[in-house]
């Protein structure tokens, strides 16, 4: 932070076309080259956290999955583990495979969804309209699933609402070949594509050590060769399925979107492998307990590691629950893989870490006027 | 599952000096921090730091006073910033050597003229838990959804102390009740109601034989040295007598007759209800509350019995008098009453020769009781005159349908005019035909002149109803209809004295009276100084969640009464309804949706 | 870029991937979470569906037997429907109409 006198001030946002959710970054940049970089949250605050303590326990399920819009069954799956922590429940092993099969579609969706705005990011629109046609395959099977086309809402205190029947596991099967012929018609541009490697080889570096020291998760350090994954601590069927994280050594935009793309890949292999192994049982264990006590919750989401910590007290209120999303460490890192960049290649760095502000919590105060 | 249990209780409690020290410590170990938790409460502040150290998390928690400023962990985790800011602004504390001052620009204020974003103010969503259908139909009471948990469970222990704390008789109302809230279950509308009634029975009969007798071992309030008189042993005098002498009053029950019973004794068939498993389960009660019984002792003057001492006395003396058939010729020979017929019947076990055709007169369970009676003390050709139509008889749908397998005939709309004396008797019948609905709701039956047959019987049974009569010793009030006129709380004109039952409110049911004998033990109790007993609320402490299988409950089918064949059962007076075995029962109560969930 | 040129092709001489809604309707699949409409006939006032709505979106009259429910408080993840034991709560597979108004729709017997 030397002296700014000389310097210019350009804001980034709150509105870009590149950004998903509103946050400002204030650039000082001299002539073209970013010299520092200020982070002003704080646009999007829905006080979930109050409201949490403020309803009883099982009508959380239903907030905490609308919490982040493109993530939302993997919020609802951490708030059901912290509870079944909570209340000392023990779920069956066949819902412990939904769940991790439903978590990985909407991992698809999310990596789809993204892959096809870091190719709009770029410049390369037709590539964003092949993505996205191919992510309908995902939706469809969504809303075959439970009704919506995102917001599948398939997850219950206890285990899983509705079961996989026949007919409903041969159609996954189908569609996921579907979708590995598209994603295949295409994966090779982000692979070998000159213009792609032009505009994320060498920018956006994050160094090994300063990804571990900044507290980086999810893709964001997986592409920085370190290993980090929630799923090898084995919750849901992770431990079963073998899992093992994807990781590229080039520290830049570039290994950060190939992560993506293989964990792309990665996740139409975990869901085959999940339908075939998929054991018998039932669906959901119910006990007669209230959430008493300490626990924490965490899980993989598409964009790094959730962490949910909850106290209970017996009753039907919890009494806190704190809710750190994946994207509030990525901000750090975010500031220092900026400086010493050129002015254009922000919205490319800015979007390599997937960023999706709304998860994070802030405060909104709103008076009415007098 | 993984190991984040590290550092779920409080062994990490690290004072305010000591919290760098603790946190250098842990970056030694190659900890990550992932985030700072605040909680507000009240006086002081709890401060969470979570780490990640070794594939587990780690918690390092701080407790301080509101006001003094939290030593920020920035020095060594820089990363911190975004949290603690966040946390200063949210919860208005500060921070010590704070790295990256964010200068409040966390906390955003916004005014607005027109907002939809309104502050929260308290929990929005009705949380309410219901008491259940079944529970509210039930005159006194019971907590039905909770004792069919208990029967579904195996648990029939608790399921009888369950139904006692609201009703004192459970083995009695498995046989007799006539089950209102079977009326009220929920899933009458798919034509399937539970079968409490039966499960009723189940936990009765299952405590006793795992128990070796109806008396439990329980423990009376201390005594309060109050004596409490109960005149009259019928349902509502011992549930009176049971619930004065648990809340420690010392009780005296006196009853006019050998037996107790009341109108359980006397009125309810012996294949109904056999008469020593009613006299164990009443005198069970009795012994437990301490109470002492009076046999063959009738009070009709009240100063003589206040003067012995009693600090209170309940009245619940009944009814016994029938009503007149109001036709000539009533009182020949041959014509009898229900109640006298009942009463040689069952309490002491005669067997009247009632000849070949017998003719009962009346439309309510006391009708069918004699119908049936008769059948089995050898009458053929046994049938019932009643003066409206079938569908408004006050009978229940289970004793009628009962009645007709036995071979009960009927013959509705026939009033009785005339009964010419003889042997064999003739009875002069008219026909008659329903006209404008009276007070009840049924249909007036207006008589069709001129017009009658004749009818040759043995036996003439009236069963037309009975009434109540108050001695004039009791010096209470007494109303028009001849039932003594009380208040809400069940206190008569006299002080000290209190009424429940069929002489209160006219005649009525077991259930009813068993109710007035609880609420009459809860004012006398407060009339004698104490709390009184409980009132039935829902509460929410307790956690019952709906089952996970409704799907498959959906699919079954109601559990069918197990009976003796119709010709089996009126060659003796055995009782012909049997137990339901354990597994139809567990399959039965199973079957509950538990409207008084709170999952 | 020459990489892309298959895909390309494929997309000029195909028909396009969009519905052209109003005109043609796509099949919606059947369980999709659309609007909600209660049979009052079936319906006997259990309060079962208030007490799950996440959303505070459902007023059940016990008096007078009529339900209140708030198109725009209804978050659609349709738990009323399920706690229903009388199954008196139909959803209807449709997407659900542009609202403009904040109110409640009240069913009737």
């Amino acid at each position: 932070m030397s002296d700014r006198q000389n310097l210019t001030v350009i804001p980034f946002g709150p509105q870009h076309p590149v950004l998903p959710e509103p946050i400002q970054l204030l650039f000082h940049v001299d002539e073209e080259k970013i010299v520092d970089v200020l982070p002003n949250i704080g646009y999007v605050h829905r006080g979930i956290e109050r409201a949490i303590e403020l309803n009883d326990y099982r009508r959380n399920l239903y907030l905490c999955e609308r919490i982040c819009g493109i993530c939302n069954i993997i919020h609802g799956q951490t708030y059901a583990g912290l509870i079944e922590k909570l209340t000392d429940t023990e779920v069956p092993i066949r819902a412990k495979y939904l769940r991790t099969i439903w978590a990985e579609v909407a991992r698809l969706q999310s990596h789809l969804l993204w892959l096809g705005l870091f190719a709009e990011a770029i410049g390369f629109e037709s590539l964003f309209m092949k993505v996205w046609r191919d992510r309908e395959i995902v939706l469809e099977l969504t809303e075959a699933t439970n009704g919506h086309r995102i917001h599948m809402g398939t997850t219950a205190i206890g285990g899983v609402i509705k079961d996989m029947d026949e007919k409903l596991r041969g159609r996954y099967l189908t569609d996921m070949g579907r979708l590995e012929k598209e994603v295949d018609d295409w994966s090779h541009v982000f692979y070998r594509d000159a213009a792609f490697k032009e505009k994320t080889m060498g920018k956006g570096i994050l160094p090994k050590a300063d990804a571990v020291q900044l507290g980086a998760v999810g893709p964001t350090v997986r592409g920085s060769g370190i290993p980090q994954d929630m799923r090898t601590t084995g919750y849901e069927a992770y431990g079963e399925l073998g899992f093992k994280p994807v990781t590229h050594d080039g520290c830049d935009s570039y290994s950060r979107a190939l992560v993506r793309l293989d964990e792309v890949y990665q996740s139409i292999g975990l869901i085959r492998q999940a339908i075939k192994q998929l054991p018998e049982g039932p669906i959901i264990e119910k006990n007669d307990r209230f959430p008493d006590g300490v626990a924490m919750y965490r899980t993989e989401q598409p964009r790094g590691e959730v962490f949910y910590y909850g106290k209970g007290n017996g009753t039907i209120h919890l009494e806190r629950c704190r809710i750190r999303t994946p994207t509030l460490p990525n901000i750090p890192p975010l500031l220092r893989m900026l400086i010493g960049h050129e002015v254009a290649d922000i919205p490319t760095i800015v979007h390599s870490i997937d960023p999706c502000i709304s998860c994070t919590e802030r405060i909104t105060q709103v008076k009415e006027a007098a | 599952m993984q190991a984040t249990e590290t550092g779920t209780t409080y062994e990490n409690m690290v004072p305010m000096d000591g919290l760098l020290q603790k946190v250098r410590e842990l970056k030694q170990r190659g900890a990550r921090f992932i985030t700072t938790t605040l909680r507000d409460l009240g006086e002081t502040m709890e401060v969470i730091h979570h780490f990640e150290v070794d594939g587990h998390v780690e918690n390092v928690y701080l407790k301080l006073r509101k006001g003094e400023p939290i030593q920020s962990i920035t020095p060594e985790y820089p990363v911190a910033f975004i949290a603690e800011n966040e946390a200063r602004d949210l919860f208005q504390v500060e921070f010590k050597d704070l790295a990256l001052d964010l200068g409040g620009k966390m906390l955003r204020v916004a005014t607005s003229p027109s907002t939809l974003l309104k502050p929260a103010e308290g929990p929005r969503p009705p949380i309410m838990r219901k008491l259940g259908p079944c529970r509210e139909e039930c005159p006194a009471m019971v907590n039905i959804p909770r004792y069919i948990r208990e029967v579904d469970a195996g648990d029939y222990e608790a399921a009888y102390n369950t139904i006692i704390d609201r009703a004192p008789i459970p083995a009695i109302l498995g046989r007799v009740c006539f089950a209102p809230c079977q009326d009220g279950c929920r899933q009458v509308f798919e034509a399937k109601p539970i079968q409490i009634r039966l499960l009723k029975r189940v936990a009765a009969d299952g405590f006793r034989e795992k128990n070796g007798g109806l008396v439990r071992s329980v423990q009376r309030k201390p005594a309060t040295g109050k004596r409490v008189a109960v005149i009259g042993g019928g349902p509502a005098g011992v549930s009176a007598a049971y619930y004065l002498g648990m809340l420690g009053h010392s009780v005296t029950l006196y009853e006019k007759s050998g037996t107790l019973g009341g109108a359980m004794a006397w009125g309810i068939p012996k294949y109904r209800l056999p008469k020593d498993l009613m006299a164990e389960e009443l005198n069970a009660r009795l012994t437990e509350a301490g109470a002492e019984t009076r046999l063959n002792t009738e009070v009709t003057d009240m100063d003589r019995l206040m003067e012995e001492g009693y600090d209170a006395a309940f009245i619940a003396t009944g009814a016994g008098k029938c009503n007149d058939l109001r036709c000539k010729g009533e009182d020949s020979e041959g014509v009898i009453t229900f109640i006298d017929l009942l009463t040689a019947v069952n309490i002491r076990n005669e067997t009247p020769d009632l000849g070949r055709r017998v003719a009962v007169i009346g439309g309510g369970n006391s009708a069918m009781d004699a119908a049936r009676t008769a059948r089995r003390l050898g009458a053929e050709e046994v049938t019932v005159y009643y003066r409206r139509q079938e569908e408004e008889m006050p009978a229940s749908v289970h004793e009628l349908s009962g009645a007709i397998e036995e071979d009960v005939n009927f013959d509705f709309l026939s009033s009785q005019i005339i009964i010419h004396p003889g042997k064999p008797l003739t009875i002069e019948f008219q026909p008659m035909i329903p006209g404008e609905p009276d007070d009840s709701g049924r249909r007036r039956p207006v008589p069709m002149e001129g017009l009658s047959h004749m009818v040759e019987v043995d036996t003439i049974i009236s069963a037309i109803g009975y009434f109540s009569v108050v001695p004039q010793g009791f010096k209470v009030e007494v109303s028009r209809h001849g039932t003594i006129v009380i208040d809400d709380d069940l206190k008569t004109s006299r002080e000290g004295v209190y009424a429940g039952g069929d002489i209160a409110y006219g005649t009525s049911n077991v259930i009813s009276a068993l109710r007035d004998g609880r609420k009459a033990a809860s004012s006398i109790d407060r009339y004698l100084g104490g709390e009184g007993l409980d009132e039935p609320e829902p509460d929410m402490s307790e956690f019952v969640s709906r089952q996970a299988n409704l799907d498959e409950i959906r699919a079954r089918d109601q559990a069918p009464i197990p009976e003796m064949e119709a010709y089996e059962r009126v060659q003796s007076f055995a009782e012909f309804e049997l137990l339901l075995d354990r597994c139809s029962a567990a399959c039965e109560a199973g079957r509950c949706w538990r409207c008084d969930w709170n999952e | 870029m020459p990489r892309f040129l298959g895909s390309i092709l494929e997309n000029l001489l195909g028909k396009p991937a969009t519905v052209r809604y109003p005109f043609e309707k796509p099949p919606l699949p059947e369980g999709t979470r659309g609007e909600l409409n209660f049979n009052m006939v079936k319906c006997d006032q259990c309060q079962d569906c208030e007490r799950t709505c996440p959303s505070a979106a459902i007023t059940v009259h016990v008096e007078e037997k009529t339900i209140d429910w708030e198109p725009f408080k209804c978050i659609y993840c349709h738990a009323c429907v399920r706690a229903c034991m009388h199954k008196a709560i139909e959803p209807k597979a449709n997407v659900s109409r542009p609202g403009y108004k904040v109110g409640k729709k009240t069913f009737k017997a």
